[in-house]
């Protein structure tokens, strides 16, 4: 029963009363009129029989059938002779009245009881309502003090409401341990950067302490500067990734998803990675079996960011003369796009692993990269209400296939 | 804050040399918001673990904590009411039923908590779900995934703190399956709920933020 309810019960019981008093009081009043009528015709009956020329015959007869006619003024006025008044006859007068005042102490008696009830129950429903005031009160200041620990039992509360609290409670909780845990992906990105960033940094400097120090022919040097190039171009990737990271972890990055040809998006991509591509002789097939509409709900522009990354990994993780097929497929709230590779695979293992921030496979390790754009990809496409996986191929041919589901449009 | 943690939880069936343990001595715990999936191979006492963390089994021994609350120390009557109203399942099967459609399928739960069902919720759920002009389809019209979208519906309606889903793409075929995954996780994530998916499909299983390896009973990692 909620609150609501309970005012409602409040108010019934008053209406209870007053219709339990208002039958009490008509009941009473019947009863007297009955008594009143019962008393007079008692004394009717005598002063009939009483003014009959032969009173012992007429009782008799009455007592075989009670004549129609005895209230007749007649009867009363031959009483009048002998000093009666048909209205004042004194012994009746007391037993009447005696009967009249018991039954109204009786009635008296019985209302001051159902009083009494009705009022003890009236209160009882208050104090109900007051001790449970109270005590959402203390829980109230309990929430407010986020250390302390979950509700757990209270008399006095129903059910829904112990719910609502409850759930108000861990949703207090846990926006507290966010807050915490936020701070703590804070730290460890910054940790994470900075380790990130040492290693290239070093090997600069190293390099140009070198150039600077040592004696070198010319082409020793041109062969310095240009390892000092590449060392420079990877922090810049770096740099340009981690800047992307930050701003997605802090809730930078704005993805306006709008419904936009993802063919094009393809395009793009491929575009932007073919001459990549082409210094490994690695073919890039688009297959265009897919026939249906291909608007999908994306950013172009992230969504493009994702798609190079992905074919970027497969570049690097493949060998020369090798193939990448992107296929399209239609499920029927979403369209699939698969990146199908030749390249080193990756175990099932680290299937889930690799999306993880700064992971690289074990493989991997031989190779350039920075362990982020999965991560990133991931966090993209998540955003969009898209989903995305991997698995590797079957059977002897080694490689991974890349799914990508982002919804239809 | 732990939506959902087990303490020393097991499941055993028979004594001795014939006892099987289903479930065994497992620890778990899921954040609030997060999304679990368990995988293992059949037999290996997933199914049982989601009943046990749904209360719809008794353990044999070990707690079962939702919301830091033991839920084995409930009444069977108070133990269905939490259940009713903090725990959404999904099943292999569906589940639904075949006299009502779509909508009164969906908010039959809500009904019978004497709740009133919240239409605008709902019917934003059926837009996120694809089933706005199923609305008021009888079951059996449905294919497969259209039925399990409606059981997620269902699961979703009555804002429940957890959802348990047991195996919920195993009826589907890939397709199916992959559109049914990436809308369920669209959904949770949207009304923020936390969900614990069992799968056999490791490919499928990626799309959580945690994977939990469940063999012999045990949880692995």
């Amino acid at each position: 029963m909620g609150l609501h309810n309970r005012i409602t019960l409040r108010r019934f019981l008053i209406l209870l009363y007053l219709f339990l008093s208002f039958l009490t009081a008509c009941r009473e009043l019947c009863f007297l009129s009955e008594l009143k009528s019962g008393y007079t015709n008692t004394r009717q009956m005598l002063v009939y029989i009483a003014a009959a020329p032969n009173p012992k015959e007429a009782a008799l007869n009455w007592l075989k059938e009670p004549p129609e006619d005895f209230r007749s003024k007649a009867a009363g006025e031959s009483i009048a002779t002998y000093g009666y008044d048909i209205q004042t006859v004194t012994v009746w007068d007391k037993a009447y009245h005696s009967a009249r005042r018991n039954s109204l102490i009786l009635s008296a008696a019985f209302e001051l009881l159902l009083f009494l009830s009705f009022y003890i129950l009236y209160f009882l429903q208050k104090k109900r309502q007051q001790n449970q005031a109270v005590e959402l009160e203390k829980i109230l200041c309990q929430i407010q003090d986020t250390d302390s620990g979950l509700l757990h039992d209270s008399k006095e509360l129903d059910d829904i409401l112990k719910d609502r609290i409850r759930s108000l409670q861990e949703q207090i909780q846990s926006d507290h341990n966010r807050l915490l845990q936020e701070k703590e992906a804070t730290k460890s990105l910054v940790t994470d950067i900075s380790h990130q960033l040492k290693t290239p940094v070093a090997a600069l400097k190293t390099s140009l302490e070198l150039l600077a120090a040592e004696d070198l022919s010319n082409e020793e040097k041109l062969e310095f500067l240009n390892s000092c190039m590449l060392q420079a171009e990877g922090l810049e990737n770096l740099t340009k990734t981690l800047v992307n990271v930050s701003r997605m972890e802090k809730g930078l990055v704005q993805i306006t998803a709008k419904p936009s040809d993802i063919m094009d998006t393809l395009r793009t991509s491929v575009s932007r990675i073919y001459e990549k591509a082409q210094k490994k002789q690695i073919s890039i097939e688009l297959e265009d079996t897919f026939c249906g509409n291909t608007q999908t709900l994306h950013d172009p522009k992230w969504t493009a960011e994702v798609f190079v990354n992905i074919l970027d990994n497969a570049i690097k993780y493949s060998g020369e003369h090798t193939r990448i097929s992107i296929r399209l497929s239609d499920l029927v709230h979403f369209i699939k796009i698969e990146f199908e590779d030749e390249g080193i695979g990756i175990a099932k293992s680290d299937y889930h692993k690799i999306f993880q921030r700064f992971y690289r496979g074990e493989s991997a390790a031989g190779v350039e990269g920075s362990g982020v754009g999965l991560y990133l990809a991931r966090n993209m496409i998540d955003k969009q209400n898209g989903t995305i996986f991997v698995r590797s191929k079957s059977g002897s041919k080694s490689g991974s296939i890349f799914s990508i589901q982002l919804p239809k449009a | 804050m732990q939506i959902l943690e087990t303490k020393d939880l097991c499941k055993y069936y028979g004594k001795n040399e014939n006892q099987v343990k289903a479930v065994d001595m497992t620890n778990i715990s899921v954040e609030k918001g997060e999304f679990a999936a368990i995988v293992g191979k059949s037999g290996s006492g997933k199914s049982t673990l989601l009943h046990l963390l749904g209360g719809l089994d008794y353990p044999t021994s070990g707690k079962v904590l939702i919301g830091g609350k033991d839920i084995f120390t409930l009444k069977e009557e108070a133990l269905a009411a939490f259940r009713r109203r903090k725990i959404g399942f999904i099943f292999q099967s569906y589940n639904l039923i075949s006299s009502i459609n779509v909508w009164e399928n969906i908010v039959l739960p809500i009904g019978l908590d004497h709740k009133r069902a919240d239409t605008d919720f709902i019917q934003d759920i059926l837009n996120v779900l694809g089933l706005t002009e199923k609305r008021n389809s009888m079951p059996n019209t449905l294919s497969g995934g259209q039925q399990q979208r409606v059981a997620i519906a269902r699961a979703l309606a009555s804002k429940p703190d957890i959802i348990l889903a047991d195996e919920p793409t195993g009826n589907l075929d890939s397709q199916s399956s992959l559109n049914v995954m990436s809308l369920l996780k669209v959904s949770v994530k949207r009304y923020g709920q936390t969900l614990l998916m069992i799968t056999h499909d490791e490919e499928l299983a990626q799309m959580a933020d945690r994977i939990l390896i469940i063999e012999d009973g045990k949880v692995v990692s």
